[in-house]
């Protein structure tokens, strides 16, 4: 199974935690994604990509729609770039885990 | 960077290289040359912006090999003093807290601000310097890895200069800090490289460049890794001593490590892209809460991962350019929040056989892309119900199949329960079933509308077969005097048929073919009566559930209880046994305290099942509701009021007010009324009030909370009900208190790391913080002197449930 299909809660154990804790370190994970997903994409963008972009948040902030049709003007893969972050920071938890339990 | 800039700057740079007479044998000096000029570049574009950005990108600048051993000391106490203050640096705030102490001076004062400024700079000296030498030593192609402190005279080294001893921790986590730093440098510099070699075109130059930063990346990341790994080993082997669970220890690895990491960056990142990650981040900690976790399990769970029409990756694009663009309300939440817990928990893995698995599957597809579509293309709350509406209606439907099929389970595993005894435990648990956001979200997000029913038989046993088959087992049998044991669980498993075994027409496992397989095979009059006896009914409590089930035993093994067959002709006789017995299973298992008073059971319909080794258990789809039972006055009035407004939609099995039920209830209540005594807060002060009636016959009660000297006052209405409290404090002086109720998003936030809000926006948010902390400091005082059923107690959770709520509903996930 492709690492981006996996329950990362699950995998890592920690389904049988109490609620709130379950929620407190789901949204995490979710934001942790988020950061790396939004460094990534700055990246890709190049100089001229960067003044347009730039310029699109300033007039258009809140436009879900004007900037994802941006985004995914400029940036190919933006789906790939985001299994692909997801499914890094999936891998690199559980190894990681496993690790410092070994 | 115009295409002419590049060429000139290209140009230049190899006439630079040749004037020089440098062969590429001698690089190095012309890369640095390459990185100076890219960064002269640089200048000229900083001299082209305003002062205010010209003054960030200087302060912000990439730190490079030519900047002056100074310039790179101020760069790095900055980030020192940056993540200092943001609590992430390399110091827990409790270790600088001992540092100024060992130093004689109070911290937050201005005395400790000028200390730790100056202690800063004693570290980014001590980074600089280290940094030199580690440049230095790489031109002499000595291992990078070694400008970390390792050796025991270094580390001793800078021991004595904080003149304080370091735990294993502290000096893991140093080292860890150290590391981190090193590999983030490498990072930047490896895409410094990566950006001179897009930009110049000689290949020899850019393979040369990329193959060295990248093995000294590499390098430095698994060294990195390897310290996390020690730090986390460190904390795992001694967890219980830390007192840290593996959640705690994910948390502080994971979670922390990824936030340094990217805090990092982007503190070397140019400040464009600091001020868009800063813009972006800020709007993604603002949306709702509920939207958050469905964008956060949809990529934890992998349930966008692939079919979906909007994917992973729409999933996270929406989330990072959508913000919090229409009001939410619980109802709205609730949908979504009951949806996600479906699509993920209790619906997902109901069934597991093959044929199920694909019509799973099938179902799934549709919903996930009918789902997907929706998230990123709503921006008002009328277009999200529509919109859910619409999908919805074919998704009910499978629901409310799904969910019968689940209450016929469920009345089979409560007849289980309660006549085989220890039979649900392990077996017929439903936590196997319940999707990790199933309960969580409910719970959190305030669900109230249509529930999802958790199973109460594993998909395992069901689906395999594991249904008594009428012919084969009778509990009316078993459960009469002188009945067929009931089968130990293994057995009784054993017995059943499977379903791979069941005729052809029975292995299609969709919900009508089910339904049919379970309404066959449970025997649900008896199930249902007995399932009913462990529902609590509308305005009865835990007592009434218990009573009951005992009373079923006995009347079926009265030597069980001490009685012959005979002696259950005397009704009076029976019902004392039937109370004492009562009485001392909620009193041992702590369900009724020792002053008589009991927990109540406020919902109708949850399920407090008996075992027979008397064993109680409470089920209600995992949100068991309990409510201390008030006053015993109150109660009673209670009791009657609800009584009075019961309808059949409330409470659809009624029981039938007979003698007993009326015994049962005067009984409880003439205990509660015997044990109750009524008593004065320790904490209380009663102000005389005034003695019009019209104005309120009940004095203001003062409620003091000597830790953080809140104080509240209590005002009653005319009705005794509670009119309203006011609250007062010398909060400033607790501010590091009220600012742990924040999130650490929002902690950054109204510190001003982030500015999305205007000051008067962050200064409301301090305000309802500092409210939120008085009433809960109020609570606790109730709760530490007994008082957490009073109404005070009731009334400050509900003042602190609607300040959160509407704070929330505004700016998102604020509080913790």
């Amino acid at each position: 199974m492709n690492q981006t299909q996996n329950n990362l809660i699950k995998e890592l154990g920690l389904d049988n935690l109490p609620s709130e804790k379950q929620m407190e370190i789901l949204l995490d994970v979710g934001r942790i994604i988020q950061q790396n997903v939004v460094l990534r994409v700055f990246d890709e963008l190049n100089e001229r990509d960067k003044d347009e972009f730039d310029k699109l948040l300033g007039e258009k902030s809140g436009d879900e729609e004007a900037v994802l049709a941006f985004l995914r003007s400029k940036i190919k893969n933006l789906d790939g770039i985001v299994e692909e972050e997801t499914a890094k920071f999936k891998q690199g938890s559980v190894d990681l885990m496993k690790n410092v339990k070994a | 960077m115009s295409k002419e800039g590049l060429k000139q700057f290209n140009t230049e740079s190899e006439e630079n290289i040749e004037k020089n007479g440098k062969s590429w044998a001698g690089f190095e000096t012309a890369e640095e040359r390459l990185k100076r000029q890219f960064q002269e570049k640089e200048q000229q574009e900083i001299a082209k912006i305003p002062e205010q950005p010209k003054k960030d990108l200087e302060n912000n600048s990439i730190p490079s090999d030519s900047l002056l051993l100074e310039e790179k000391t101020k760069e790095i106490a900055r980030r020192i003093y940056e993540q200092r203050m943001s609590g992430k640096g390399r110091k827990p705030k409790e270790t600088i807290d001992k540092i100024l102490e060992a130093h004689g001076i109070k911290p937050w004062t201005s005395e400790a601000e000028e200390f730790m400024k100056k202690w800063d700079w004693e570290q980014a000296e001590k980074l600089a310097k280290s940094h030199s030498q580690e440049k230095i030593q790489e031109e002499e192609e000595i291992d990078s890895s070694e400008i970390i402190s390792e050796t025991p005279s270094e580390k001793e080294e800078i021991k004595k200069s904080e003149k304080i001893d370091k735990s294993q921790k502290e000096i893991l986590q140093d080292d860890l800090w150290l590391k981190r730093f090193s590999y983030v440098e490498k990072d930047i510099a490896s895409r410094s490289v990566d950006k001179i070699r897009g930009e110049r075109k000689s290949r020899i130059f850019g393979i040369f460049s990329k193959k060295r930063e990248s093995l000294k990346l590499q390098e430095s990341k698994s060294i990195y890794e390897e310290a996390l790994v020690k730090y986390g080993h460190y904390l795992y082997e001694h967890r219980e001593k830390l007192g840290l669970s593996e959640a705690d220890i994910f948390q502080e690895i994971i979670i922390k490590e990824q936030d340094g990491l990217a805090k990092e960056h982007i503190a070397n990142r140019e400040p464009l892209k600091q001020t868009w990650f800063r813009k972006l981040m800020a709007d993604y900690v603002s949306m709702p809460l509920w939207k958050r976790v469905a964008i956060s399990s949809a990529i934890a769970t992998g349930l966008f991962a692939a079919g979906g029409a909007l994917g992973l990756g729409g999933v996270a694009a929406a989330a990072f350019i959508a913000p919090a663009k229409f009001a939410t309300t619980r109802i709205v939440r609730g949908i979504l929040g009951a949806k996600m817990a479906a699509l993920t928990g209790g619906f997902v893995k109901i069934y597991k056989t093959r044929k199920a698995e694909e019509y799973r599957k099938k179902e799934m597809a549709v919903i996930k892309d009918l789902f997907g579509i929706q998230i990123g293309k709503i921006d008002s709350e009328a277009e999200f119900r529509q919109l859910l509406a619409g999908i919805s209606d074919g998704y009910q439907k499978t629901i409310k199949n799904v969910n019968k099929k689940h209450k016929n389970a469920s009345r089979w595993a409560a007849a289980a329960a309660i006549g085989a005894g220890g039979l649900t435990a392990g077996i017929l648990t439903m936590t196997e079933l319940d999707g990790p956001l199933c309960d969580l979200i409910n719970d959190k997000l305030g669900f109230g509308g249509h529930k999802i029913l958790s199973p109460r038989v594993s998909a395992e046993s069901f689906s395999t077969g594991r249904v008594p088959p009428p012919e084969s087992f009778s509990w009316k049998e078993a459960m009469s005097p002188g009945g067929p044991k009931v089968p130990p669980a293994e057995k009784l498993f054993e017995e059943m048929p499977r379903l791979e075994d069941a005729p052809a027409d029975l292995a299609d496992v969709s919900p009508e073919k089910i339904e049919k397989v379970v309404e066959a095979a449970v025997p649900v009059e008896n199930a249902d009566h007995l399932l009913d006896l462990a529902t609590v009914q509308q305005g009865k409590g835990i007592w009434h559930a218990i009573y009951k089930q005992l009373d079923y035993k006995l009347r079926h093994n009265p030597s069980k209880f001490g009685l012959t067959p005979e002696d259950l002709q005397d009704a009076d006789r029976v019902k004392n046994v039937l109370n004492n017995q009562t009485g001392k299973l909620l009193v041992e298992q702590g369900y009724v305290k020792a002053d008589g008073t009991e927990i109540r059971i406020a919902k109708p319909g949850v399920k407090v099942f008996l075992d027979t080794d008397n064993n109680i258990r409470i089920e209600d789809g995992g949100n068991p509701t309990y409510e201390w039972s008030r006053e015993v006055g109150k109660t009673a009035e209670a009791v009657e009021a609800a009584e009075k407004l019961e309808t059949p939609e409330i409470s659809p099995v009624e029981i039938p007010k007979t003698a007993e039920n009326v015994q049962v209830e005067d009984f409880q209540t003439e205990q509660a009324v015997q044990a109750v005594q009524p008593e004065t807060l320790p904490l209380e002060t009663e102000i005389p009030a005034a003695s019009e009636p019209e104005i309120s016959p009940f004095p203001e009660k003062v409620i003091e909370n000597t830790d953080y000297g809140v104080k509240g006052i209590f005002k009653y209405m005319a009705n005794g009900d509670i009119g309203d409290v006011s609250v007062s404090s010398p909060i400033e002086s607790q501010w590091k208190q009220v600012s742990k109720l924040f999130n650490k998003d929002w902690e950054d936030i109204v510190k001003n790391k982030f500015t999305p809000l205007y000051p008067e926006q962050i200064e409301s948010l301090k305000n309802k913080a500092k409210m939120l902390f008085q009433y809960n400091q109020l609570l606790k005082t109730l709760e530490s002197i007994g008082k957490n059923d009073s109404l005070e107690a009731d009334f400050l959770r509900v003042k602190i449930y609607k300040l959160v709520e509407k704070t929330e509903e505004m700016y998102g996930d604020v509080f913790k």
